[in-house]
């Protein structure tokens, strides 16, 4: 960490925030930095462009009555603009700065509060310079080959209408040849949006909905491989982090922390064992989502939501959450790789998210009726990448899912099968010993009920019911259902569209077997076919909250959060709608709203810094026992609102307890050890107690060492005399 | 950070050298390195240099970091330029030691480098090899761990981790209580006390053998553990000693935090070490087939490292590695070839685990030497007496410390010795060239099994009076390997193989990959028919069908390529004439 680099980093935050459209990086007020403040920046690392990322310390400066340090006193960390789409977290983080000076002073003398306010200068950078327009693509803009082709960021998304905006683009009935199939209709409820048809209703499919752009290099995919409104390119930094990392996810990056933003945050954490809790400002929300307890990584031990034992922390901050700002929805997230999920499973402390501002609808003022929460829900959808290009269907990202829900190996690969493939196991089954076919049957007995439906269609050589969308129906999978990360569907038995044909030669399916990002996997030993030779892409999936957001922007937005629909000639489609929500719409209030927002926040944090736990160590018997023998007890007691420590830092191991070492040489403890630890305590005054039976001459003094991470280390003193 | 400490200075054509050479003839070469001996990481280092310096032609030297201590991290490349750049060719890494204390495993990788060089140009099967393929060689992951084993006091297991200090009792205090060398022998081993209560007895005959007794028993003697000392006066003894990482656990498939699997590192490439190969092997996207040196136990592993893993391999990818791993059980007499997670433990974020199932390419961990090789035979678990007998008649005593009475700060009177750090993971030294060399062997059979692509016939058919032809073009691979994994096809790493065709003049006008030559149906391409790409290569002794229908006038130059990431790449030429089914004539 470095100082000294103050103003350049201020400079830097504050230049990269106004250029989003708002007036100034924060929100009432001028920046409370200054020689001897509460206030102290420090750049804690460099962007993949070579940015400052800075860190905004805010706690009374110098030694507290403990003789411990703005670093030495338990803390809280911020971290916002993870997501370059939410760049209203960054101000909204930085405005917090000021915030906690003028509103929370009381608490700078005991806590002190890290600010990261903007971990993905890069993505912000990408749009200032005006290279590219307005686009809801929040990545951190490095360079990879995303569709493997072999070229790379050479087909990024288009402004064809020329309004300095990426949105979307709808083709009505596409015409053979463009590799399209329509997946959509109208919506009657909302014409300006589309959704899957019911085929019970006799729907047919008309349209199909990709990001608006050309296919650049011509092959066959709209938007694949580029910056700008689309998936595929660059990386998606809060998958980027070590707990549950998804591996080969589309954005989760070559490794995990194999950018310097994320590694450069990580790697200050790791020296800053005085965190006790972090938010991040983002756009998902694990508050009023409460995470699951008692769920686990397939490895059993690492969670994917909380442990038990952190529960009663959770319900007791999203009350405080839900008291000051009224929200009752707020938008899912997916945790696997995000920054929340490595801060609670690895980093060992709470960990809460919110993306702080919500659609207005989602607020419930005081005891209204829940706002309705009709077609899809807020779902991952709004997070999801809505790009076609970003949706094409991930047999590893299925195989990994079945997995983690602990269907059997060979089950797996008979869902994941060709059809040729699934013939061709049949036929193996049938020669296997009665006992084998018995036990495999079981074991298909065994499977959750959606599993089974799944494996009877097909051995009835029927489509996939699970993969979203069979042949017959042609709907888009996914589409509306919440899932939002634009599952197209997959071709079931008609013609090639989607995704290329299946594997090719040598006993490879037909074509249109089975789509997919690398064509379908070829029988035993076979080669596979050519990839995503057959076709274009399949459409995207709305996102199943579009009639929301543009109820929203009529009536709070005079519509101006929506383009409407408009004829544009597209040069390999002919002519095509473009239109749809502005980007950023979901995620950035308007100005009206802002200090509100912060006002919400600051007092939130008031709330959590007023629950913060504390340690108080003090003397609480000293007894002789026999001339020359003492007993001499400490008691440790936490009267803060919450426990010392997270149930999932006791469990990650990674903090030290707090040790309590008796300041005398070994053989003159009769009883005890010499150092003891305090594991946790409770919070409202809870307390543990130590003892020890040690020989020493009366009216001498024992030095007690408590040692702390997070409460700062201390030293007592043990009078021995009786009566005390 | 990376710099080439040897540059290529010359281009001496590598056939000139091929002279037949019988079957058991010594290969004399330009350096000599005796192999019935250890190395520290220094003198590694100098045979490396030594090596790059005597065969410039083919031997680069690269320094690519340092080590936690600062020692210098080499990549030693084995490619010929003059059949193209290293990456142009399918790629082998051959690294060992991670583990510090698993010492033969670089003697393994520098006997392999050390055979390899001196028998280009020398031997025909092996320089054959070298100009279709490139080596990459790290001697050992784990320099620091290494030489701590070395220099400081140790038993077999001990140096494992690198030296990077960490808390390992979590009490604050890093390193402060490590194992202590009390009878100052140079190898850390047991503490032993009289106790009326004690579950050990001592052999009457050989006072060396301790041995528990029966549940009701009492036998006198009480297992104190390893030779060290309270250090921190915290009641526990050794719980605190240097390093930590287990590097093998640092990488970034299926990486668990440290209360997962203890020694995983802070987060995955968290150490210098493993970031720095991990960088350099990401600029090698050639590197399709991996093998890293372990001991001990005789094994030939493959991934998983942990069972829930197991559906990640695909059937095509695992007849790969059965036949490469039972092949392997052949070469390596006394070596097993088993599963990581099965045969084995759990690993989550191993170093083979990356390369196999992260990078896709066919990877194992030998675990060299077993006990069997003691005796040459088949014995599973040798009784004492027998393994007296290796120690004694073969090893002449060497790996063990005569017990001797130590009066311990904390203990009083104890016996302190036992078999020292040499006596059972480490490859006796007059039996180390042999298992290096059929190690060495089992590598090449690896690397040979590489995909090698050729032509197949190319038909050219006019179709009618018009200027469009039909050819149906076939490439084959004559190895075990596709020249694309199945982990890579499943999870899209690397680059997908691209067939591309360019008529002089004209167009493609459509194409697709077919069964058969006969094949009417046909998987079109429907974008790029000129620019197939192909997921998952072409399969291992196997061959793939393309279709081109081309647009042209008569005698039109055609020129056709087949580009892969982790194959040779091959193209050829051919004209737009009917001929019906002929050989490619086209090169390389």
């Amino acid at each position: 960490m470095q100082r000294g680099v103050l103003a350049g980093v201020v400079v830097l935050l504050a230049g990269s925030a106004a250029g989003l459209g708002g007036p100034g990086a924060r929100i009432g007020g001028p920046g409370v930095e200054g020689a001897d403040g509460p206030v102290e920046t420090f750049e804690i690392a460099r962007s993949g462009r070579g940015q400052s990322i800075g860190m905004w310390r805010v706690g009374s400066p110098g030694p507290d009555a403990l003789g411990r340090g703005p670093d030495e006193r338990p803390a809280i960390l911020i971290v916002a603009g993870l997501d370059g789409r939410h760049d209203f977290g960054t101000r909204l983080a930085l405005s917090l700065v000021d915030r906690l000076v003028t509103d929370q002073a009381q608490w700078l003398d005991r806590y002190t509060i890290y600010i990261v306010p903007d971990l993905n200068p890069d993505n912000d950078a990408l749009f200032d310079r005006g290279d590219i327009p307005r686009a809801d693509f929040g990545r951190a803009p490095h360079s990879a080959d995303a569709d493997h082709d072999g070229r790379v960021d050479e087909d990024g998304a288009e402004d064809l209408n020329g309004d300095g905006m990426i949105t979307m683009m709808r083709v009505k009935n596409p015409a053979p040849g463009t590799g399209l199939r329509p997946a959509l209709v109208m919506d009657p409820d909302e014409a300006r949006t589309l959704r899957a048809p019911d085929a019970a209703k006799g729907e047919i499919a008309e349209y199909a909905l990709l990001v608006e752009g050309v296919d650049n290099d011509g092959d066959g995919r709209y938007n694949e491989d580029g910056f700008a409104g689309a998936a595929g390119a660059g990386v998606d930094l809060d998958k980027n982090f070590p707990s549950l990392w998804p591996e080969f996810k589309d954005g989760a990056g070559r490794y995990a922390l194999s950018e310097a933003e994320t590694r450069g945050l990580v790697e200050w954490m790791l020296g800053r064992d005085n965190i006790v809790c972090v938010v991040c400002y983002g756009t998902a929300d694990n508050i009023l989502n409460a995470p699951a307890t008692g769920q686990y990584a397939p490895d059993e031990r690492e969670p994917t939501g909380i442990e038990e034992g952190d529960k009663a922390v959770y319900d007791k901050v999203r009350e405080a959450f839900k008291e000051v700002t009224k929200q009752n929805e707020a938008p899912k997230g997916e945790w696997a790789g995000s920054f929340t999920q490595f801060a609670y499973a690895q980093f060992g402390v709470w960990s809460f998210a919110t993306p702080a501002w919500v659609r207005p609808d989602q607020i419930k003022p005081d005891d209204a009726p829940a706002a309705d929460d009709g077609g899809g829900g807020p779902g991952a959808g709004e997070r999801g990448d809505r790009a076609g290009g970003g949706g094409r269907p991930d047999p590893q990202a299925e195989r990994r899912a079945l997995q983690e829900r602990g269907v059997p190996g060979f089950v797996i690969d008979f869902i994941l099968a060709t059809p040729e493939e699934r013939a061709a196991t049949m036929e193996e089954f049938n020669t296997l010993e009665p006992g084998e076919q018995a036990a495999r049957m079981q074991a298909v007995a065994a499977l959750p009920e959606d599993i089974q439906l799944r494996m009877r269609a097909l051995i009835s050589g029927q489509p996939d019911p699970g993969a979203g969308g069979g042949g017959g129906a042609g709907a888009a999978g996914g589409a509306g259902d919440g899932n939002g990360e634009g599952q197209p569907e997959r071709p079931g038995g008609g013609a090639p569209v989607g995704g290329g044909p299946g594997g090719g030669p040598g006993g490879g399916p037909p074509a249109g077997a089975r789509g997919g990002r690398f064509g379908g996997r070829g029988a035993r030993g076979g080669p596979g076919g050519p990839t995503g030779g057959g076709g274009g892409q399949a459409s995207a999936a709305p996102a199943g909250d579009e009639a929301k957001w543009i109820k929203y922007s009529d009536e709070h937005l005079d519509g101006k959060g929506f383009v409407a629909w408009t004829s544009v000639p597209h040069p390999q489609l002919g002519e095509v709608e473009v239109g749809g929500l502005v980007p950023g719409i979901r995620h950035e209030p308007p100005e009206s709203e802002w200090t509100r927002v912060v006002d919400e926040q600051a007092a939130f944090l008031g709330k959590l810094l007023g629950m913060m736990p504390d340690l108080t160590v003090e003397v609480r018997g000293v007894e002789r026992v026999a001339p020359g023998v003492w007993r001499v007890r400490v008691r440790g007691t936490n009267p803060g609102g919450l426990p010392t420590r997270a149930a999932i830092g006791a469990k990650a191991r990674r903090l030290a307890p707090i040790v309590v070492s008796l300041g005398v040489g070994v053989d003159e403890i009769l009883v005890g050890r010499r150092n003891e630890s305090w594991d946790v305590l409770g919070g409202q005054g809870a307390y543990e107690e130590v003892e020890w039976l040690v020989r020493a001459p009366d009216g001498s003094a024992i030095p007690v060492e408590v040692r702390s991470t997070v409460f700062g280390n201390r030293t007592l003193t043990i009078e021995l005399k009786e009566g005390e | 950070m990376r710099k080439p400490l040897i540059c290529l200075t010359l281009a001496t054509g590598a056939a000139a050298f091929v002279a037949p050479s019988l079957a058991q003839e010594h290969i004399p070469g330009l350096v000599e390195i005796a192999f019935n001996r250890y190395y520290t990481y220094e003198e590694l280092g100098a045979h490396l240099q030594a090596i790059a310096r005597a065969y410039p032609e083919i031997v680069t030297l690269e320094q690519i970091g340092y080590s936690g201590l600062g020692k210098p991290l080499y990549v030693a490349t084995v490619n010929n330029p003059k059949t193209g750049p290293d990456t142009s060719k399918p790629g082998m890494w051959i690294d060992g030691n991670v583990h510090g204390n698993e010492v033969q495993a670089a003697e393994a990788v520098l006997y392999s480098l050390w055979y390899l060089t001196k028998a280009y140009g020398r031997n025909e099967d092996l320089t054959e090899l070298v100009d279709n393929s490139a080596f990459y060689f790290v001697v050992s992951q784990n320099p620091d761990g290494r030489d701590f084993w070395f220099e400081e006091a140790n038993d077999s297991s001990s140096s494992r981790s690198n030296q990077r200090p960490v808390d390992s009792d979590r009490d604050g205090l890093v390193d402060e209580d490590p194992d202590d060398d009390l009878d100052g022998d140079g190898s850390i081993t047991m503490m032993w006390i009289e106790d009326p209560d004690g579950r050990w007895e001592r052999d009457e005959t050989d006072p060396r053998v301790f041995r528990r007794v029966g549940e009701e028993e009492t036998g006198g003697w009480t297992l104190l553990g390893q030779e060290g000392l309270d250090n921190d006066g915290d009641g526990r003894t050794n719980e605190d000693g240097p390093g930590g990482d287990d590097m093998n656990r640092n990488w970034p498939t299926d990486w668990k935090p440290d209360y997962v699997q203890g020694g995983a590192g802070e987060f995955p490439l968290s150490n210098p070490e493993t970031r720095a190969i991990a960088e350099y092997i990401l600029t090698k996207p050639n590197i399709m087939a991996g093998q890293s040196y372990h001991n001990t136990g005789g094994m030939i592993l493959r991934g998983p490292g942990a069972s829930y893993l197991e559906s990640v391999y695909p059937r095509e990818d695992l007849a790969v590695y059965d036949e490469i791993g039972r092949t392997g059980e052949d070469i390596l007499p006394y070596y097993t070839y088993m599963i990581i997670y099965q045969d084995l433990y759990t690993v989550h974020g191993g170093f083979i685990n990356w390369l196999a199932e992260g990078l896709g390419a066919f990877s194992f961990t030998n675990e060299m030497w077993s006990a069997g090789k003691y005796f040459q035979r088949d014995i599973e678990s040798p009784e004492d007496e027998r393994m007296w007998l290796f120690r004694d008649r073969l090893q002449f005593g060497q790996v063990f410390k005569e017990y001797e009475w130590f009066d311990h700060p904390e203990h009083g009177r104890v016996l302190i010795g036992g078999l020292n750090k040499w006596s059972s993971r480490v490859t006796p030294t007059f039996m180390l060239e042999e298992e290096c060399h059929r190690n060495f062997a089992f590598t090449m059979y690896h690397a040979d099994q590489m995909a090698r692509l050729e032509w197949g016939p190319i038909e050219i058919e006019r179709v009618g009076e018009a200027d469009l032809w039909q050819v149906t073009v076939e490439v084959k691979n004559t190895r075990l390997m596709p020249s694309r994994s199945g982990i890579q096809a499943r999870s899209g790493i690397g680059r997908d193989d691209l067939l591309v065709c360019e008529p002089a003049a004209g167009r493609v006008a459509m194409s697709g990959s077919v069964r058969q030559r006969r094949d009417k149906s046909f998987s079109e391409v429907r974008f790029e028919p000129g620019r197939v790409r192909l997921a998952r290569g072409v399969p291992g002794k196997g061959s793939y069908l393309h279709r081109f229908f081309i647009e042209g006038a008569q005698g039109t130059g055609v020129r056709l390529g087949y580009f892969a990431e982790r194959a040779k790449d091959i193209e050829t030429e051919f004209v737009l004439e009917a001929r019906g089914r002929e050989e490619a004539g086209g090169a390389e």
